[in-house]
């Protein structure tokens, strides 16, 4: 009778503090999820202030206030395989303002 | 009973010294006999005083009440008795109902009126360009509600809240006591801020879930991303088309509120379904070349006085569309007629200045996306049509020789070139590169209505382009059966169909990418809510021209760049090929056209050996009026830039200075239709 009693006795006292840990778990699982939500909304803050500052026009504002400006004529220059030597550099009167374009690429 | 039990106060019937009064005459019971043959109840009062005894004096006594009337009172308790009962019981069997059978029903009933269902918004999804850059995202934010009722000292609470909304505390004040019981007090308040609320507990105040949407760019391919309204919904642009799937799946939780919707201190949720966020879309757009397209279109439109324009740039392989511009002058949008501005050169005055785009700037984004929801004649660019069927038909070949007068008479009506000529003999790809009306007639009489019409289609005018675009229109064109005797001239120059900017960029776009027609698209992709991207499927294709007819359409149409009316579409270091047209405006409500209003327009591919991209560029009510002028220019410009962009190798033997000036004002008169 004594053994019974203590058996539930035990049972129920385990259930209490089950429920208690679950209780418990369940109330610092809210915690993180609030705190999950809170950091993917800064996340997404981080995001949308990177893509303000990564706009063209924000760029180019700033490329002209540090005094870049775009350039007036574009020198295509040839493409050259990595894999062989380059040759001997063609010294020509500096005439023209653009690069030989008889090879393709740049 | 004992008459020694514990004396009571003198009963007043009685006069007994204690003990209970002398039961009434029971009509229902005779009184019990006793060996006296008295009631041993009723002792009977000695009649004589006892000596030695003072006799007692005497009391007022009540006069005793009948029997009958005791009998009346009696059944009255008792009944009154059984009533009480008879109630009682009724209230423990309604008790009892009301707790045990039907204490759910209650229950429900109760929680009706208290909880409330209070919807999640989900996190609309975002828009992507091709490189994963941000065109538009939503950020969650919270909505700052108040209900009054439940604020008692409105001054105290509006001074601690006001630095969280950075309100005045003398205008929060009266809001907190406004009597209404719904209150909104800030939207869009970030989430640091609004956690800084909530740890305050402030009594009455609560915070709603919401979300804001951002446009980093500002109005960069505004019209093409449309906009949200003020539900969050899709109401205009891709935003619009895809909301359903940009929306996501709200979800919702369940609250203790008050009657005007705001929860109730400290109540719990009782149910809560998180809400889905939307997917998100990469479209096909890339933005720094939408950002050049929009700059040199919008510095164009500036410098030749134009009340709009719209420019495009595909890819020719898949037909995705790299950039869509879309921009109105904000003068209000009517031709100007002040001085001419002088011919832009290939490299344009403009490059290198930023244009302000938007509402404060000389050019605004267009309330619409004109590039396929406004149909125009379209021009020269139209010529397309007949030279490609009478190619592939073997009508003619680029070396076919015409004899092309100034003027033709058809149907009693007269056409003529735009720039009075004599007489002149011109190859196929002549009357092509000069953009000569009345050589591309003698082409579209040779080759006959029904292939004409027939290649209409099969270029891709008349249908809708499967972009499936809000507002979106398939086109207006002739049919057999409308078929007059003037569309042979008319028809060819781009004076009767009218088509969309991106029907003719499709037409082109088939010609570069080897006789191949392409469907458009926008969007590349979908991103789940992980980040998961999702490719859409290829654009549908098929074959509209031979491939020996497009090499030699493409080596005709190079002419144009070469010698004809499109020298201004000249790159340095690449070969390029396309088509000016320069059409003239319909009138508004009668028959004929507008006077000194026209389209200029250039569409063109390069490199145009192995085209990469196609282009296209059209200014409303530009001067100059040519399409080799001023819109030519501008190709130019976006497709340098794309060309560069994409690391495109340049043409071998591609020449690197422009044609000379001569070349290019001589032949642009012919190009107006």
């Amino acid at each position: 009778m004594l053994v019974s009693l203590a058996m539930v006795g035990g049972s129920l006292l385990s259930v209490v503090i089950g429920h208690a840990v679950l209780a418990q778990g369940q109330v610092r699982l809210s915690g993180v999820q609030a705190a999950l939500a809170a950091e993917q909304a800064v996340h997404r803050q981080e995001v949308l202030g990177a893509a303000k500052l990564e706009t063209p026009s924000r760029i180019v504002a700033q490329a002209r206030q540090q005094g870049m400006a775009p350039p007036t004529n574009t020198h295509q220059l040839p493409r050259v395989p990595l894999d062989q030597p380059l040759g001997a550099p063609h010294v020509a009167p500096s005439t023209t303002t653009t690069a030989p374009s008889s090879t393709s690429g740049r | 009973m004992s008459p020694t039990r514990t004396l009571r106060p003198a009963d007043e019937r009685t006069g007994r010294p204690g003990g209970r009064p002398a039961p009434a005459a029971s009509p229902f019971r005779a009184p019990r006999p006793t060996q006296s043959g008295t009631s041993p109840r009723t002792p009977t009062r000695p009649t004589t005083s006892q000596p030695g005894r003072h006799p007692a004096p005497r009391r007022h006594l009540a006069p005793r009440r009948p029997a009958k009337t005791k009998q009346i009172l009696g059944r009255r308790v008792r009944f009154v008795r059984l009533a009480l009962v008879v109630v009682f019981l009724l209230i423990a069997v309604r008790l009892v109902d009301l707790q045990v059978f039907n204490s759910s029903q209650y229950q429900k009933a109760a929680s009706q009126q208290l909880t409330k269902p209070i919807t999640i918004p989900a996190l609309r999804g975002g828009i992507y360009d091709r490189n994963g850059d941000v065109l538009a995202m939503s950020v969650p934010t919270k909505m700052v509600l108040a209900d009054d009722f439940q604020i008692t000292h409105p001054q105290a609470e509006a001074a601690k809240l006001a630095p969280y909304l950075k309100m005045d505390p003398a205008k929060l004040a009266p809001l907190l006591s406004r009597r209404s019981g719904y209150v909104p007090l800030a939207k869009n308040v970030d989430t640091a801020t609004a956690a800084k609320i909530s740890d305050q507990f402030f009594p009455g105040i609560t915070l709603v879930d919401s979300a804001q949407r951002h446009i980093p760019n500002g109005t960069l391919a505004a019209p093409v991303l449309g906009f949200v309204n003020a539900t969050d919904k899709g109401a205009a642009g891709l935003e619009h088309q895809y909301t359903t799937a940009l929306a996501g799946t709200p979800g919702s939780e369940t609250l203790l509120a008050s009657p005007g919707g705001v929860a109730l201190p400290g109540t719990p949720v009782t149910h809560k379904t998180a809400a889905a966020p939307g997917t998100g879309l990469e479209l096909t757009l890339d933005e720094p070349l939408q950002y050049t397209t929009e700059q040199a279109l919008a510095a164009e439109i500036v410098a030749s006085h134009a009340s709009g324009g719209v420019a495009m740039v595909m890819d020719v392989r898949t037909g995705q569309l790299l950039s869509m511009a879309n921009l109105t002058a904000s003068t209000g949008g009517k031709a100007t007629t002040s001085t001419p501005a002088p011919s832009t050169p290939a490299t344009a005055p403009t490059e290198g200045k930023t244009v302000a785009i938007g509402p404060t700037g000389p050019v605004s984004q267009s309330v619409s996306n004109a590039a396929v929801t406004q149909l125009y004649e379209p021009g020269s660019v139209f010529k397309l049509v007949a030279f490609s069927a009478a190619l592939q038909d073997g009508v003619i070949s680029p070396d076919t020789t015409f004899t092309v007068p100034n003027r033709m008479q058809l149907d009693g009506s007269t056409f003529h070139d735009a720039e009075t000529h004599p007489t002149e003999r011109l190859t196929a790809t002549q009357i092509l590169a000069q953009s000569s009306n009345i050589g591309t007639a003698l082409i579209a009489q040779a080759l006959g209505e029904s292939r004409l019409l027939a290649q209409v289609k099969n270029l891709g005018f008349g249908k809708p382009t499967g972009l499936n675009f809000p507002g979106e229109s398939p086109g207006l064109i002739a049919t057999a059966t409308a078929w007059e005797p003037t569309n042979y001239v008319s028809l060819p120059i781009g004076q009767v169909d009218a088509v969309s900017p991106l029907q003719v960029l499709d037409a082109y776009n088939a010609v570069a990418n080897g006789g191949v027609f392409v469907a458009p698209k926008l969007v590349r992709a979908t991103v789940g809510p992980t980040g998961a991207v999702k490719a859409t499927p290829p654009s549908a294709t098929h074959r509209v021209i031979s491939p020996s007819t497009d090499a030699q359409l493409v080596t005709m149409l190079q002419q144009v760049v070469q010698t004809g009316t499109g020298t201004s579409a000249f790159i340095p270091g690449y070969t390029v090929a396309g088509k000016t047209g320069t059409a003239q405006v319909p009138a508004t409500g009668k028959n004929g056209y507008t006077d000194g209003a026209y389209k200029a327009t250039f569409v063109g591919m390069a490199p145009a050996k192995n085209p990469v991209f196609t282009a296209i560029v059209v200014l409303d009510h530009p001067t100059p009026i040519f399409g080799g002028t001023v819109a030519a220019p501008v190709f130019s410009q976006i497709m340098g830039y794309a060309l560069h962009h994409y690391d495109i190798p340049t043409t071998p033997g591609a020449s690197t200075t422009p044609p000379p000036p001569g070349t290019v004002g001589s032949s642009q008169a012919q190009d107006v239709t």
